[in-house]
């Protein structure tokens, strides 16, 4: 499964509802770059650790990825599970 | 100030908690309650979604007429269901890990990002007066701060442990065993009385004269005016049995509209149903009004708490617009004031009611169009 693609879908659900979308287009891209704030941040990392099986605990407490990439690498070092494909993922969140 | 837009969220079907401190019969959407356990879901969110149609949001966002204010009434502010009280494990008890959304205030400013260019985010916790003692921000925002359009959203979720726990606690609620005993929730009966709890939410847009003209539409109905007062009373839980509170809210609308009591000639009551309620409210309206004819909207919907004022006043301004003022439902005794039986919509205004814990009393004159 592609994680930008899964990245941009959770980007989607995460942000207040109708607002514009925002789009990541590489791994590199920084979350303020590309119109996520700070309160979406918490929301996507909240999703990501349900679908990835990651508990809430006092290490994920002091995460705070500014890259998409970070948030990649810090998912990897704790994941228990991995959602099949988007739409399984996205059925997860709603 | 005109009604333009407005979407409500209610529902009459009931269901029966039984696995609750005080079993009762309850108005709600048990969609709202799927996989709150994860901590995912927030139950106010799911309601007010419901309401934020998408189509009427992008309209508002694309279709600027000036200043525009967003004003969340969100009842008793919003919490995370969790009480005091160690509750049993039933489907009600659930955790909600994104604290911020869990806070009125940055629910509010998140929510009005979707309409476009705000100036100002209002957040009221005025309890069950929410809805409708927001009326008197809307009316001040428009006519002494030159706003053009205000978008009220009212959602409050009553359904949780400890919401039914206090109200059973407090003896408002109709509980199931007072149902068992042939007891209908009603108000201003003599046999009948009390009511359920209820889900609801609603979304209205209130716009100016020019906002009106600017968009070529033609509005629901128009906000006279509005008025919130407050009572003598060392109990802030429970109401002046003159009717104080009512009568102050009351005369307040009347005078800052410069509107005649005779004008008003239907009245959407607080009307909860409960004895101290039943007396303040009949003793108000008795003391202000001269020939009316009144209704309320809890029977049928159950209480939604914040949401009430509101959205009860939008469900009989469709009523009206329906040729309708609907019965008092279950009322055991004729009445052609607290109404027994549907009637048809006299001429004149709209006076809506609403009283929250706090002695807080709110008031607002409608007239539809």
């Amino acid at each position: 499964m592609n994680f930008i693609e899964l990245f941009n879908a959770i980007a989607k659900l995460a942000r207040p509802a109708h607002s514009n979308p925002v789009f990541a287009t590489s791994m590199e891209d920084a979350f303020a770059d590309i119109g996520l704030d700070s309160l979406d941040g918490l929301v996507m990392l909240m999703y990501l650790c349900e679908l990835y099986g990651i508990p809430d605990d006092d290490e994920t407490k002091t995460w705070a990825p500014k890259t998409v990439k970070e948030l990649y690498d810090l998912l990897m070092s704790r994941k228990t599970q991995e959602p099949e494909s988007v739409e399984k993922a996205l059925e997860a969140c709603k | 100030m005109f009604l333009t837009q407005y979407r409500t969220l209610s529902t009459t079907s009931i269901e029966l908690f039984d696995d609750v401190v005080y079993p009762q019969k309850v108005h709600w959407f048990p969609e709202s309650y799927n996989r709150t356990k994860s901590g995912l879901f927030y139950v106010p969110h799911r309601l007010a979604d419901k309401v934020l149609d998408p189509v009427l949001v992008e309209y508002l966002r694309n279709n600027p007429v000036g200043k525009t204010a967003f004003i969340l009434a969100g009842g008793n502010a919003h919490f995370a269901g969790i009480g005091p009280r160690s509750y049993p494990d039933n489907r009600l008890n659930y955790i909600y890990k994104f604290l911020p959304f869990s806070l009125t205030q940055v629910f509010a400013g998140r929510t009005a990002q979707s309409f476009g260019d705000i100036d100002q985010v209002v957040t009221d916790a005025s309890a069950c007066a929410s809805s409708l003692k927001v009326m008197m921000d809307v009316q001040t925002l428009m006519k002494f701060y030159g706003f053009e359009r205000v978008i009220v959203l009212t959602v409050e979720d009553g359904i949780t442990n400890s919401v039914l726990e206090f109200f059973g606690e407090a003896k408002a609620v109709l509980t199931n065993k007072q149902e068992e005993e042939g007891i209908k929730p009603s108000a201003f009966d003599s046999t009948n009385f009390g009511f359920r709890i209820g889900q609801g939410a609603a979304l209205a847009v209130f716009e100016s004269a020019k906002a009106v003209e600017m968009q070529g539409i033609k509005p629901y109905a128009e906000l006279i005016g509005a008025y919130s007062a407050s009572e003598n009373s060392t109990n802030a839980i429970g109401q002046c049995e003159n009717g104080e509170g009512f009568i102050k809210a009351i005369e307040g609308a009347l005078e800052i509209t410069q509107t005649k009591p005779e004008n008003i000639k239907i009245v959407k009551t607080h009307g909860t149903g409960t004895h101290s309620n039943n007396v303040s409210e009949k003793n108000a309206l008795s003391n202000t009004l001269k020939a009316f004819v009144a209704t309320s909207y809890k029977q049928k919907i159950g209480h939604t708490m914040g949401s009430s004022g509101l959205l009860e006043t939008l469900l009989l301004l469709e009523d009206i617009r329906n040729g309708i003022v609907p019965a008092i439902e279950n009322r055991t005794e004729t009445d052609s004031v607290y109404l027994s039986q549907p009637t048809s919509p006299p001429d004149g205004l709209v006076l809506s009611l609403a009283a929250g814990m706090g002695n807080i009393y709110s008031s607002a004159i409608f007239k539809g169009l």
